[in-house]
């Protein structure tokens, strides 16, 4: 096996000396107060767009993105419920139960 | 790998001509062609329960030996199973066959609205249960073995501790996150307050996929530099390029996070320490950890970066026979690639054979192969 090109093992040297800076970079309390803040933000935009664009929408009849996820939610929930029964019948017929099995 | 223009005409003639396959290697790589095949190998699926769905693999030689006692492998719920069986010659899977092990897999599927109310009681009491249930019930076999990777290593604890009476002969961990205040600054985050589980989790009540990556990102910031790297060295060998598209393909396929699941793991497992003090609230009763009795296999990744070494530490188990095994490898190194299929592979396997018959066992049942 012939050694890495000078230009390659430069970049592993780089990359070995940034990743334990860049990682007590991260560590810090003040980035993760800041990711931990920039997360939040991201929720409180998506909230605060949705509300006005889908108003907007609503005015030309049209669905708002969020007026899809809703109802994709609501069929999520009724598929839920519905594997709930299925499942409860298939174990019934299985085994004469509706106790988990080894328990 | 290094290139001397020097040397006469031939070594111009031999660097041309290899240019010229990293150069084509290369645009098919950008254009996504000649990607590897995904889970190779042949199987059969036996039994299926909401999108979890249990798959039984077909031998493709007849192996020297056969083991008494089939193997369940379980996979986490970060990425998909398709680690188990990356690529022909690079894949766990084919592994335990070769060596007279009957192999199943657990495999959860994609996450989506449906699965967001999924707990930990879903995975660990409804489908782990019955999953090897199914397994005895196609193998013929009075007990299995458990082969949990990840999170499905802390999956298939919490299900063997809390269902006492489940046959299970052995278990394999690999690379299991007991103390999960130790995996990153995203757990961290967590466990100090500066951000919460609702945060991350999206319309459809899951943590998305792109959220998982983020978090990775975060405990690997310059980790991109090491794939373009070994992809630039691969270029030039199919089979490399092959086996880093794989692998790549793999750890960058990551998949939504149950919501539900979410919430219970921050409150139990990073806030409440509950795996580290070996008592995990679940359901309506407390499962301890004390009450698995069977030999346990831990084996940690000294240069795992996901899940270091330090978040294994603290797994006590004093019911169990337990054995913790550090080897040289990273998280996917454990089972993926030439290193772990010369080293860490066998020794999982000798450890399984040293507390396993190896008598003969049920046939297959036939069916269409399913992938």
């Amino acid at each position: 096996m012939s050694e890495p090109p000078l230009w390659q093992r430069a970049v592993v040297g780089a990359q070995s000396r940034a990743t334990p800076i860049l990682r007590a970079a991260v560590d810090r309390q003040e980035v993760a107060a800041g990711f931990g803040l920039l997360q939040t933000l991201r929720g409180i935009v998506v909230r605060t767009t949705e509300a006005p664009s889908r108003r907007l929408l609503h005015l030309f009849n049209l669905p708002a993105g969020s007026d899809v996820n809703r109802m994709l939610v609501q069929i999520a929930s009724l598929e839920r419920e519905l594997r709930e029964m299925a499942k409860r019948i298939e174990d019934q017929q299985r085994d004469g139960t509706l106790k988990e099995p080894f328990s | 790998m290094s290139r001397d223009l020097g040397g006469g005409p031939g070594r111009a003639i031999e660097w041309v001509r290899h240019t010229g396959i990293r150069a084509r290697n290369g645009v098919l790589h950008a254009a996504g062609r000649n990607l590897p095949e995904e889970s190779p190998s042949p199987r059969l699926q036996v039994w299926a329960r909401d999108k979890a769905r249990l798959y039984r693999y077909l031998p493709t030689q007849e192996p020297a030996e056969i083991r008494a006692t089939p193997i369940l492998f379980v996979m986490s719920l970060v990425t998909t199973a398709k680690v188990f069986d990356l690529q022909e010659d690079n894949s766990l899977v084919r592994r335990f066959l070769d060596a007279g092990h009957d192999v199943y897999l657990l495999d959860w599927g994609v996450p989506d609205a449906v699965e967001s109310r999924n707990t930990l009681e879903t995975y660990c009491d409804e489908y782990i249960p019955r999953a090897v249930r199914a397994v005895m019930d196609e193998s013929g076999s009075e007990d299995v073995n458990i082969f949990g990777y990840c999170l499905g290593a802390i999956f298939t604890m919490l299900s063997v501790a809390g269902h006492k009476a489940m046959p299970v002969r052995n278990i394999v961990m690999l690379a299991t996150p007991v103390d999960m205040g130790e995996l990153g600054p995203l757990t961290a985050m967590l466990r100090g307050g500066q951000l919460n589980a609702d945060d991350l989790v999206d319309w459809t009540g899951n943590v998305p996929s792109d959220r998982i990556k983020e978090s990775f990102h975060l405990v690997e910031p310059a980790g991109e530099i090491t794939t373009y790297l070994s992809l630039w060295n691969s270029l030039g060998h199919p089979e490399q390029l092959e086996a880093h598209q794989a692998l790549v393909r793999w750890s960058s396929g990551h998949i939504p996070f149950p919501g539900a699941a979410f919430r219970q793991i921050v409150d139990l497992f990073i806030h409440d320490d509950s795996l580290v003090r070996g008592k995990v609230p679940l359901g309506n009763r407390v499962v301890d950890l004390a009450d698995i009795t069977v030999p346990v296999l831990s084996v940690t990744g000294a240069r795992d970066k996901l899940v270091p070494a330090p978040s294994t530490d603290p797994l006590a188990l004093p019911g169990a026979e337990l054995e913790k095994l550090e080897l040289n490898a990273g998280h996917a190194g454990l089972i993926v690639g030439r290193r772990a299929h010369k080293e860490m592979i066998p020794t999982m396997l000798q450890w399984l054979d040293d507390r396993s018959g190896s008598e003969g066992r049920a046939g297959f049942s036939g069916g269409d192969p399913a992938s």
